[in-house]
Order: structure tokens, then C-alpha cells, then sequence
């Protein structure tokens, strides 16, 4: 199985090299704004983009898109929407969320 | 698609009125176009073989039908590159005479609906950097008139819509505007008696009520290459009427 990971640091790095085309990669815990000068368009960019690779959009319903700050919440939030009790309740979201910490 | 001219271009009720001419233009001008309404038509029957048109039955009211829709035309044709929003509901009365349940519906056939059809195409367009939106308001937005505040409401709203989501869009290339027709031959008339009709007229510097490819002619403007530096403007189409 492919990691989130994969899919999700490509897409933000293409539209980071748009804007900065010297930088070459990124690391899982650069803020998007404070390190990598993404505004909240393209944000939006990376999220119709990822729907599109993976048919998800987490932030329609499951997590709220301001709780997002680096590359690494990013994943975190497709790695919630791709668990197969995505739909679970709130406190089940939290367990999945903890596990998610718990492997960083 | 060969010609980067060639769009594809979601119409909202494009089976009959306005969206049936607006269609049919974008259809001329060699865009592909696809479409839903509630029910068909003869119209939309009659292109059912045409590679360039795609036509659904949708309720605009309910969300899943919408995101179906934008999934079927984007594995049909692969892209989007614009959106009219002309599908509304148009029955008027006095504010303090009209059930709830009208009062309701316009807000959700006329606003609800168009923002959540916005969102969908909106996503499609960032991934390509570039669209091009129009929002059928109406006259009603600019101009007040007795019997159709919540018509009214709903047009003013979407002209709200057109100007914050310019702002929200341009920089990914995105154009958002209005076009506001003024009074045209279509069903939203037929109500109209020949005294009010003459009315309208003789108000009208240029004398008559729009045909609706007065206004579609609009449409394919703001949604032209004619049109890349205009964007969060509303288009006002009426003969002059509220000059």
C-alpha cells in the first residue's frame, strides 16, 4: 500500500516550486506558511488536486482545514479520511488521531 | 480537444428558457457543454448523440446529485474550464402572502444550490488554474421591485457571491462575474399581463424585452478570451431599464 506520504509531498511540492522554483524539497514538519510562503489558495489548490488522486476530500466534513499548519497535518488529515471507520464518531475520530501521533 | 479555445462548460438548467439558449451558443461557438435539469426536454433530447453535450436529470437541491453530476462531466470530458449558473426558481408573490416553504425553497434553489455547485466546479478549475464563472442574476438585484423580495434577495446575494469569489479566485486565474437580465421572453414573463408588458417597454430605452440570446450573447462574452481582464463585475442586460 502506498503511504499517504507519497502521494501528498509530491503535490505540495510542485505547487511549492511554483512559487519558489530554488527549492528542491520539503520536510514533513515545514509550516506550510511560515516555511513554505503557501497562502490559503493554495491550499485549496493541494486539496482539489489530492481529491482528485484520491478521491477524498478530509476537510469537507472530517477535520477542519484551520488545524492544519505542516506538510505532516496534511497527511494526517488524508490518513483519517482513508481509515476505513473515517465515519466513526467524534471520540473514535480522536483514537485514530492518537494512533496516528502515537507512529510519529 | 484540440483547440485550447474548445472549453467545457457545466450549464445549470440548461433544458429549456435561458439555459436552452445559452447552451445552444456555447454549443455554436464549438464548446462542449453539459447540463442537468429536473426533468428533460425535447430540446436536450434532440443533442442527445452530440459527443460535445452531456445532459442529467439532477435535483440542483440535493448535494450528492450535484457531486455525481461534476464527477460524470469530468470522466466524460476530462476537464472544466466553465460554469453558468443559471438555474433558478421564479415564483413571486408578496412577502407577508407567501408560505414558508416558497420562501424556503427560493433560498435553496436559488442560492443554496448555486453555492454548493460553485464549490464542486471551483475544485475542478484549481487543479487547472484557470475558469471562467457567471452567476445569472437578475435586475431585481439592483433595482427594487414589489413582489419578488426573495427573488430579489437571492439575485443580490448571488451578486455577493460574484465579487468575494473574484477576489478569493483571480489569483489562481479564475474569473467570477454576474450577468443580470433585464425583463425577456421566457416562462418568468408569461405571468405578465400586455398592459405591464407595455409598461416594461415603454421604460426600456431600446424599446422591447430581451430575447434570450440577447443575454446569452452576454454569457459567451464574459466566458470568451474577449474577456480575461474582467472579473467581480456584474453585467447588467436590460435594454437600458435601469440606466
Amino acid at each position: 500500500m502506498i503511504a499517504i506520504e507519497e502521494v501528498v509531498v509530491p503535490v505540495v511540492l510542485e505547487i511549492v516550486k511554483r512559487k519558489d522554483s530554488s527549492r528542491s524539497d520539503l520536510h514533513l514538519d515545514d509550516k506550510l506558511v511560515g516555511d513554505l510562503g503557501l497562502r490559503s489558495l493554495d491550499l485549496a489548490e493541494i486539496v482539489a488536486v489530492l481529491e482528485q488522486k484520491t478521491g477524498l476530500d478530509p476537510f469537507a466534513e472530517l477535520v477542519s482545514i484551520t488545524s492544519v499548519r505542516t506538510v505532516r497535518d496534511i497527511c494526517n488529515a488524508y490518513e483519517t479520511a482513508a481509515a476505513p471507520d473515517a465515519d466513526a464518531g467524534d471520540a473514535e475520530l480522536e483514537a485514530i488521531r492518537a494512533r496516528a501521533a502515537e507512529r510519529r | 480537444m484540440s483547440n485550447p479555445s474548445e472549453k467545457v462548460i457545466i450549464v445549470s438548467g440548461g433544458s429549456r428558457g435561458l439555459g436552452q439558449a445559452v447552451v445552444s451558443d456555447l454549443l455554436a461557438q464549438g464548446h462542449s457543454v453539459a447540463t442537468f435539469s429536473r426533468s428533460s426536454s425535447e430540446f436536450v433530447e434532440g443533442l442527445a448523440n452530440d459527443d460535445r453535450f452531456l445532459w442529467k436529470q439532477v435535483d440542483s437541491q440535493d448535494s450528492k446529485q450535484l457531486d455525481a453530476f461534476v464527477k460524470a462531466v469530468l470522466e466524460r470530458f476530462g476537464r472544466l474550464d466553465g460554469l453558468v449558473n443559471n438555474a433558478a426558481a421564479g415564483y413571486d408573490g408578496l412577502l407577508t402572502l407567501m408560505r414558508e416553504s416558497e420562501i424556503r425553497n427560493l433560498l435553496s434553489a436559488n442560492l443554496e444550490s448555486v453555492i454548493l455547485l460553485t464549490r464542486l466546479c471551483v475544485k475542478a478549475m484549481l487543479v487547472r488554474q484557470g475558469g471562467s464563472i457567471v452567476n445569472i442574476s437578475s435586475v431585481n438585484s439592483v433595482r427594487g421591485n414589489a413582489g419578488v423580495a426573495v427573488y430579489s434577495a437571492t439575485k443580490a446575494a448571488l451578486d455577493g457571491l460574484t465579487r468575494s469569489l473574484a477576489r478569493e479566485l483571480g489569483a489562481a486565474g479564475i474569473r467570477v462575474n454576474s450577468v443580470a437580465p433585464g425583463f425577456f421572453e421566457s416562462q418568468m414573463v408569461e405571468g405578465l399581463s400586455d398592459r405591464q408588458r407595455q409598461q416594461i417597454i415603454r421604460r426600456t430605452p431600446l424599446g422591447r424585452l430581451a430575447a434570450a440570446e440577447d443575454i446569452s450573447a452576454a454569457i459567451r462574452f464574459l466566458m470568451s478570451e474577449d474577456a480575461p481582464f474582467i472579473t467581480g463585475q456584474t453585467l447588467v442586460v436590460d435594454g437600458g431599464l435601469t440606466c
